[in-house]
């Protein structure tokens, strides 16, 4: 279903984290959302963080409270592109600070790459 | 000005004999070698080579870092783990062994001017591969981030420089299989100046398949297929050398800042010397000129002559050429004490380590010297009678060195020689 580079990534996430992703991508429910992102994010931090990603608030920055650098994000917007077939922009993620403010926008990346207009244009 | 005294106050060793200093020095003393017949070598397309090594207690063969281990339970943060390559973790483990044997916690030498870091490798050739292979299969967006500091030559600076927090001198050594000797030649030039009180030198070689099998390329490589006479320096019948790998960490100190801190010394560089062949882009100088010429600006640098030499541990890695060549050039330089001075290679249980065996092999001198013994060249049965007469003798001698000499020698013709005395 997925390329062997996501399976491998989803494999290394906390339980559960993959079925979020599949039921997600069928229905569209923001709990199971909710459930992947958080499950891929902790993929991509380091120990020590993962009761307060687990915990917290959307508010949660990610260099100051997650301990996610630069690299870090790359790494996670890789893994998010792979898993909702959206293309992030650089300039975009560089803006966003925090835990809320990622997930609205793949949200909204991933309504436009889905939207009727989005697929008509798509179609040969 | 007057040259300050540069003195080894700790080190620690990962190679193919174990990774803590007790086991490699029994190892050492009852001249077990550290060989193995690898399927992945034996197995690889038109191979001819089957002997290998491995690190033992590590198991670093995931193409994810973090399903790594170490035999010292070491954990490691996702930050420091993602950067890695399989020498640049056992380095750690050196790194960490060295500060332990000098006495020194790591917020000894965090953020701490004073301390230096010179590294040598070759860069991780499994990693570079591995990362190329992914830009090419799905694209420069998703390339590891991490892919070029995990992967080319430096990245043991990178990764170490970051992890223990240095902020004194930190620079890397590329002249191939004389490279750990090139950092520590300058790590004790650093201190003999007066420019840094404490230089970390660290060398690591993954010794995996992409990093040795290339050198079956140029036939370099031992085609023995039994571990007990693959590696055979000086043995008309050797047939190249075992590849290697691991990491080793020397500290070495200005002599009043480890005596105010009451350090361990486990020896003294005196001196070292470079010159180069001049000759071939791989090939040694067939009569060894440039090898000849590094152990005599040694010499002179450490106020020592051919009279003082106790031992000399070669860099004779069992290649036909290159052996002689050392042999030949050794022989010049002792003259009439050929038949006298030691002369042994200790690749005959390590393997060549490539650009680590320079450092490793100071390391193990020191040791052995420190228990009692002079190391002979195992399983020496037949020598090579294109060999100048020379004392190659074959088991360990029961006699300490006071003054030992060390070879590296390089692609490119870069030869280094290290002037050390062991400490008690």
């Amino acid at each position: 279903m997925f390329s062997d580079r996501l399976e491998e990534e989803l494999r290394r996430c906390p339980e559960g984290t993959r079925e979020a992703l599949i039921a997600f991508l069928e229905n569209g429910n923001s709990s199971d959302f909710e459930t992947f992102a958080r499950g891929i994010l902790v993929r991509n931090i380091d120990e020590d963080y993962h009761d307060v990603l687990l915990s917290g608030s959307d508010d949660l920055r990610f260099m100051e409270d997650l301990g996610v650098d630069s690299l870090s994000m790359i790494e996670i917007a890789i893994n998010f592109e792979d898993a909702l077939g959206i293309a992030l922009i650089d300039d975009e993620l560089k803006e966003m600070r925090t835990l809320g403010e990622v997930k609205e926008h793949l949200l909204k990346r991933y309504q436009e790459k889905n939207s009727p207009s989005a697929k008509k244009s798509k179609t040969p | 000005m007057e040259r300050k005294r540069v003195l080894v106050t700790g080190f620690g060793l990962v190679c193919p004999l174990g990774y803590n200093s007790d086991t490699i020095l029994q190892k050492l003393s009852q001249q077990e070698h550290g060989f193995m017949i690898l399927p992945e070598f034996a197995n690889f397309k038109t191979s001819t080579v089957s002997v290998g090594t491995r690190i033992p207690g590590f198991s670093t063969e995931s193409s994810h870092s973090e399903d790594w281990s170490n035999p010292g339970g070491r954990k490691y943060r996702k930050e420091v783990l993602r950067g890695l390559n399989p020498h640049v973790y056992y380095a750690l483990q050196a790194t960490e062994e060295a500060l332990i044997s000098s006495g020194l916690q790591r917020e000894d030498i965090a953020e701490d001017d004073s301390t230096g870091l010179f590294t040598a490798s070759a860069g991780s050739t499994s990693s570079l591969y591995q990362n190329l292979e992914q830009m090419h299969r799905d694209g420069v967006r998703r390339t590891n981030p991490l892919g070029v500091a995990s992967s080319v030559t430096g990245t043991l600076s990178y990764n170490l420089g970051a992890y223990f927090k240095i902020t004194g001198s930190s620079c890397g050594f590329a002249s191939a299989c004389a490279s750990s000797a090139h950092a520590l030649g300058f790590g004790f030039d650093t201190i003999a100046l007066g420019r840094q009180k404490r230089i970390l030198v660290v060398s690591g070689e993954d010794g995996d398949l992409n990093a040795v099998l290339p050198f079956a390329g140029m036939h370099a490589l031992s085609t023995a297929d039994d571990p007990d006479e693959a590696s055979l320096p000086f043995d008309q019948r050797r047939k190249g050398f075992v590849g290697s790998g691991g990491a080793v960490t020397m500290i070495l100190e200005e002599a009043d800042t480890a005596l105010q801190r009451g350090a361990p010394i486990f020896g003294e560089v005196l001196g070292w010397g470079q010159a180069s062949d001049g000759y071939s882009p791989v090939i040694p100088h067939p009569e060894g000129r440039g090898i000849l010429r590094s152990m005599q600006l040694a010499l002179a640098s450490a106020s020592r002559c051919r009279d003082d030499i106790d031992y000399i541990n070669a860099h004779a890695t069992g290649t036909p050429v290159g052996d002689i060549a050392e042999g030949k050039a050794i022989a010049e330089l002792l003259g009439e004490r050929s038949t006298e001075v030691p002369v042994s290679s200790t690749k005959a249980l390590t393997g060549h380590p490539l650009s680590m065996a320079g450092a490793m092999e100071v390391v193990l001198s020191l040791q052995a010297a420190r228990a009692g013994f002079t190391p002979g060249t195992a399983n020496l049965l037949q020598v090579d009678p294109k060999l100048p007469s020379l004392f190659l003798p074959r088991e360990n001698l029961d006699k300490t060195p006071k003054c030992i000499l060390s070879n590296s020698s390089g692609f490119g013709g870069a030869n280094v020689s290290l002037v050390v005395e062991p400490h008690a």
